[in-house]
């Protein structure tokens, strides 16, 4: 494909090839610093608030922010802000929020999951929280991975030439290997490379393109002659810009967002975490849109993409603006924010496995020591990811499937019960219960048969009902022997 | 224009000069706490 040309210059080739090996490099760094479970999944609780900060929205922002929502700019028009007002505001609040209260309440109850929480807050001594929270979380976070994998291999095996299998055995590798030795430091340092790496991409990129249209004037004055509707922010009618608003919901429900809040050394550091990360989540999401809206300048007919896929157009610009240095390092850097989600996600999966289902339900009487727990701990995230790379090559459709749901999903089951649970001294173990599944249950349910009568995103519903039911079924249980 | 400028400068940095906002303020009330 031609897009990838300039990568067969040595100079770009060998920095795409060292951004793709520096996170190895991290985790044999990481090795030694992970000694127990706590350290694997966790940090230790000993993370620093710029880690924390920058982790927490590099793992939150997939490949969605670089491709997607810059393709959505390219076709909408300004518009495509509505897309990151909603997460960024909503990350900005659960930072200081939902986080402090959450790093408090699990360190009191010496909890390294979401479900070890709940389980805890909810004297859950039937385990149900936790049975109905593994399944959910595998089912959803398994696909998420297997689909971020697959959209790795792709990308690989275009840039690089070669099939699709090795593609996507090295991008799991890749992943893999700095997993097991350093499990969440390496997963949070790494997302900390990868953020200064998408300072070229969605920051210096951007302002490199306005200077060369002659400002920002300059620009919005092209787009109104060719769309006057594309920089009208309001064009987009008030249904689709409360459903890009809603995106948002979806944040305090992702496990491998929300443990970052449980890993800092000190809650209060949390509030100082939420600038850098609300700074940053502003510079990357404004930086995606305003290469939305350079591509429409440079390229004004979809038609002149590969494919006429508007998501190709930051890979467009990057090779027609970037020597072949900051070709390389940019194409890297796609490659980092589709890994950093990936990586988060699979020791989201191995702390289900290891922690929730088996120390927790299936050996409870057992006591296991560190060593062992550290040991099956790397065992589990390798055949975990081993198992996102089964389904990503074998399930392709499956995977799809279940990603429109996952983010969604994840939202309305776990973000309501978290709220509620922190914030809501009345409810109950039932009362989560059924959040968890009502918000589960009506997100596919809307997305299959009520997505385009209504034209609205299925979590704004989902998250309501989970809602509604969290208290309608905790007003009519019993008030819990809680401790919070 | 004016609509595409306030979306594209104003926003960000409102949202920006909120977080500001929340640390301060949450600083005073966890010293209230104490």
């Amino acid at each position: 494909m031609e897009l990838y040309d300039k990568l067969t210059h040595p100079l770009a080739f060998v920095i795409f090839i060292l951004t793709l090996f520096l996170p190895i490099l991290i985790g044999f760094l990481t090795l030694r610093r992970t000694k127990n479970q706590s350290d694997f999944f966790i940090g230790g609780r000993m993370m620093d608030k710029f880690v924390v900060a920058l982790s927490a929205v590099s793992s939150g922002r997939s490949s969605w922010l670089v491709l997607g929502v810059s393709g959505m700019a390219y076709t909408l028009g300004v518009g495509a802000v509505w897309a990151v007002v909603g997460y960024i505001t909503v990350e900005m609040f659960q930072f200081i929020y939902i986080g402090r209260k959450l790093r408090q309440a699990t360190e009191s109850y010496q909890s390294l999951t979401l479900l070890d929480y709940f389980e805890s807050r909810f004297n859950d001594k039937q385990q149900l929280i936790r049975l109905v929270g593994s399944i959910i979380i595998t089912i959803f976070i398994v696909a998420y991975v297997a689909a971020q994998f697959n959209a790795g291999a792709k990308s690989l095996s275009t840039a690089l030439d070669v099939p699709f299998l090795p593609a996507l055995l090295i991008s799991a590798l890749l992943i893999l290997v700095y997993m097991v030795m350093g499990g969440y430091i390496a997963v949070a340092y790494n997302d900390v490379v990868r953020a200064i790496i998408l300072i070229i991409g969605l920051v210096i990129f951007p302002a490199y393109g306005l200077a060369k249209v002659g400002g920002l004037s300059a620009l919005l004055q092209t787009l109104a002659q060719l769309n006057p509707a594309s920089i009208d922010p309001l064009s987009l009618g008030w249904g689709a810009i409360i459903g890009f608003i809603g995106i948002g919901l979806g944040s305090p429900g992702q496990p491998h967002i929300v443990v970052r809040y449980m890993s800092i050394d000190d809650e209060d550091k949390l509030r100082l975490s939420a600038i850098i990360g609300t700074f940053w989540n502003v510079v990357l999401g404004w930086g995606a849109v305003f290469i939305g809206l350079l591509g429409r300048y440079f390229v004004p007919s979809p038609e002149k993409l590969p494919n006429h896929d508007p998501e190709m157009i930051y890979l467009v610009l990057s090779s027609e603006f970037f020597s072949p240095l900051l070709y390389g390092l940019i194409i890297g850097g796609i490659f980092a924010a589709i890994l950093s989600t990936a990586d988060s996600q699979l020791l989201v999966v191995a702390s289900t496995f290891v922690r929730d289902l088996y120390e927790k339900t299936f050996k409870k009487s057992t006591v296991i020591d560190e060593k062992t727990k550290l040991k099956l701990s790397r065992w589990v995230v390798f055949f975990s990811g081993l198992l996102a790379v089964l389904l990503a090559w074998i399930a392709q459709d499956l995977v799809f499937w279940l990603v429109l749901f996952a983010w969604g999903g994840l939202g309305a089951a776990f973000g309501t019960a978290l709220i509620f649970s922190l914030y809501w001294r009345k409810t109950t173990r039932a009362g989560i219960l059924a959040g968890m599944i009502t918000g589960t249950i009506v997100v596919i349910a809307w997305k299959l048969f009520l997505k385009k009568p209504t034209g609205l995103y299925e979590l704004i519903p989902a998250f309501a009902l989970a809602c509604l039911a969290i208290w309608a079924v905790s007003l009519f249980s019993r008030v819990p022997a809680s401790k919070t | 224009m004016v609509k595409a400028l306030a979306v594209l400068i104003i926003l960000p940095l409102a949202i920006i000069a909120t977080s500001f906002l929340l640390y301060f303020l949450t600083k005073s009330s966890s010293k209230k706490d104490k």
